[in-house]
């Protein structure tokens, strides 16, 4: 699918900055809505069941394998399994487009044309909702040199000039999780006494049972529905601010890549119970005040599963190539601007600091301990 | 003639009446030391020692220097004081520092008498004499003590004597400042550790999510009992004061002084 200007024919890509699309040639601007065939989406209809988002079925995708075209096989080294290729043809300039089987968004390599592949983004590919990027590209630059100079041992490969070319704009697949939670939880909570009596130290001790149960609504929990996307990135980045959130539109996606589900609901929702779990927990254990001590005998606890939707979220990604052992993937979100990686720690850079500080402390210290010498 | 005689004798008288005792109040003070081993605590090589450090610190600073070792009983709670404050003032009225050793009770003293010289060594310098020489004393090596009695005046009283004593201060005590060097070596090296490894921490961003508090209401609280069960006590006796040995004190009247029991 094209998204063409109405003025010119050109390229339409969307615009973080106005929220529109708009052409890259005579700079008109449309909005979402006048490229959307069906824009008057119900929020309110919404799946019932969680069942709908299961894994793909390969057979059922329509696909045409890339090694019978003579490319090679791309291979996914942190998944370590090669992975299906999927090719196209652009449109624009009938140029062969190579793309991962999960890509419903991309741009063409040889003419830069933003591509929507539908199949991806319909049926059951078809998201609910969209947070669009409010995150322009241009600023990503300043945000990423403001965060690489808060790790001050970075390697030089990760200096922001070396590695701006590389961070790509991506929507990334979601899953959003509402779910009602009951429980109880019982515990034994001691309240102390101290006081003296003649050569003795007197604790007294009262001993209680507690027992605590309610009831708590979670809204939108969100989980990463990407087998390529590591969740620790994914979880780091959040919180998204679900109220920018707007029926899905591909007029959104022109200029920005984007990815479809691979990973179903079913195999993410013992982590979502998970977090919700420890919440709720947490929640019933605070309302134990003023015991010095509190052990947990036992407790139960209840899911019942609401609405999931699914969403494409923002998100800048950028995967470094600079050793194999480390965690590559540093993730920017795309509505706050919230960046996280692990980077690596450049040896030579940690040493002259230690030596720097070493002396810098040393001076102070002794300065310090003359001075107590001096006074003493 | 014989009138001017008269008035000549009696002016002469008169002056004589005023102006002699002045003249004859009048001594020339030459600073002495005084190594009285008289409880038998020291050999001759060591009264030697002894002697010499004591002269030497007795030229250096022009003081009275006494150190005296007895089995003379006293009247008060410290032995040793006694016998120094009585010995001390009656041979050295304008003043002296003494180290006193009494084998009678067990006591020693350190003492400073006459304004200059507790001037000079104040309370806490006398408690640091004291100190220093009870270290030894506790071991039973009593020429090990005199000898740390004298060497930490020494080294006091050019601190003290010296307008710009403090600036040399880590030099002369430079064991102390030997420590001080190398625990700041030390310490820099550990605050350096932790600062980098923090430093080091601090590049790693991410982790998983392990709550959802943010996206969770209020919790509706329906179930909240608390049942007494049972009380029961646990005590533990109160730890006991250490004693010291080291009794402190200011002296009698006139007299700055620092000792305790061995």
């Amino acid at each position: 699918m094209l998204y063409k200007c109405k003025n010119c024919g050109g390229e339409l890509h969307f615009d973080p900055e106005i929220g529109k699309l708009k052409c890259d040639y005579c700079d008109s601007v449309y909005d979402v809505s006048e490229y959307e065939p069906n824009s008057d989406v119900d929020l309110n209809e919404a799946s019932e069941t969680i069942e709908q988002y299961v894994t793909p079925d390969e057979e059922a995708l329509n696909t045409r394998k890339a090694l019978d075209a003579g490319f090679e096989e791309a291979t996914d080294d942190t998944t370590d399994h090669k992975e299906d290729l999927r090719l196209y043809q652009c449109p624009h300039c009938g140029a062969e487009v190579v793309t991962d089987k999960t890509t419903a968004a991309t741009t063409c390599i040889f003419c830069q044309t933003p591509l929507m592949l539908q199949e991806n983004m319909s049926g059951s590919f078809e998201p609910e909702w969209i947070i669009p990027f409010e995150v322009e590209p241009s600023q990503v630059k300043t945000l990423y040199q403001e965060y690489i100079r808060s790790k001050p041992f970075y390697p030089p490969e990760y200096a922001a000039s070396n590695v701006i070319k590389k961070i790509k704009a991506v929507y990334l697949p979601f899953f959003l999780h509402d779910t009602n939670t009951s429980g109880q939880v019982q515990a034994t909570g001691e309240r102390t006494f101290t006081h003296t009596h003649g050569d003795w130290i007197i604790t007294e001790h009262d001993v209680f049972e507690l027992s605590r149960g309610g009831q708590m609504h979670f809204e939108k929990v969100p989980a990463i529905a990407s087998s390529k996307t590591p969740r620790d990135a994914m979880d780091s980045i959040e919180p998204f601010d679900y109220s920018k959130m707007k029926p899905f539109s591909t007029g959104y996606l022109p200029g920005f890549l984007a990815e479809r589900y691979d990973v179903g609901f079913e195999q993410l929702i013992d982590s979502v119970h998970q977090r919700i779990a420890h919440s709720f927990d947490a929640k019933l254990m605070s309302t134990m005040n003023g015991y010095s001590s509190i052990k947990v005998q036992g407790g139960t606890m209840n899911h019942e599963d609401g609405h999931t939707g699914y969403v494409l979220l923002p998100a800048y990604i950028l995967f470094m190539d600079y050793d194999k052992d480390e965690d590559a993937l540093i993730a920017i979100n795309g509505q706050t601007g919230k960046i996280v990686g692990n980077i690596p720690v450049d040896k030579k850079k940690m040493i002259r600091y230690a030596i720097i500080h070493f002396i810098l402390n040393w001076l102070i210290l002794l300065v310090i301990a003359m001075a107590l010498v001096i006074a003493l | 003639m014989k009138r001017i005689n008269i008035v000549s004798m009696l002016v002469f008288t008169f002056l004589s009446i005023w102006i002699m005792p002045i003249f004859t109040d009048i001594r020339v003070y030459a600073a002495e030391i005084v190594v009285m081993d008289d409880a038998g605590l020291f050999t001759e090589s060591e009264i030697d020692k002894i002697e010499d450090k004591a002269a030497e610190i007795s030229q250096k600073y022009d003081m009275n220097i006494l150190i005296a070792t007895t089995y003379e009983p006293g009247f008060s709670d410290n032995e040793a004081r006694d016998f120094i404050e009585s010995f001390g003032s009656s041979r050295y009225p304008e003043g002296y520092l003494a180290y006193a050793i009494n084998m009678s009770d067990r006591s020693y003293w350190v003492d400073a008498y006459g304004d200059t010289y507790r001037s000079l060594i104040t309370q806490d310098v006398a408690d640091t004499l004291a100190d220093k020489a009870s270290d030894e004393l506790y071991e039973g090596e009593f020429y090990d003590s005199a000898m740390a009695f004298l060497d930490r005046a020494d080294r006091e009283l050019a601190v003290s004597t010296d307008p710009m004593g403090w600036l040399k201060k880590p030099f002369i005590f430079w064991e102390a400042s030997l420590i001080a060097l190398f625990v700041s070596l030390i310490g820099a090296a550990v605050v350096t550790v932790i600062m980098t490894l923090l430093k080091a921490k601090g590049h790693q961003d991410k982790q998983l999510a392990y709550d959802a508090a943010g996206y969770g209401d209020s919790l509706n609280l329906m179930i909240n009992e608390n049942r007494f069960i049972s009380h029961y006590q646990t005590r533990i006796r109160k730890p006991k004061q250490s004693s010291s040995g080291h009794s402190g004190g200011t002296g009698s009247s006139g007299h700055t002084g620092s000792g305790g029991h061995f």
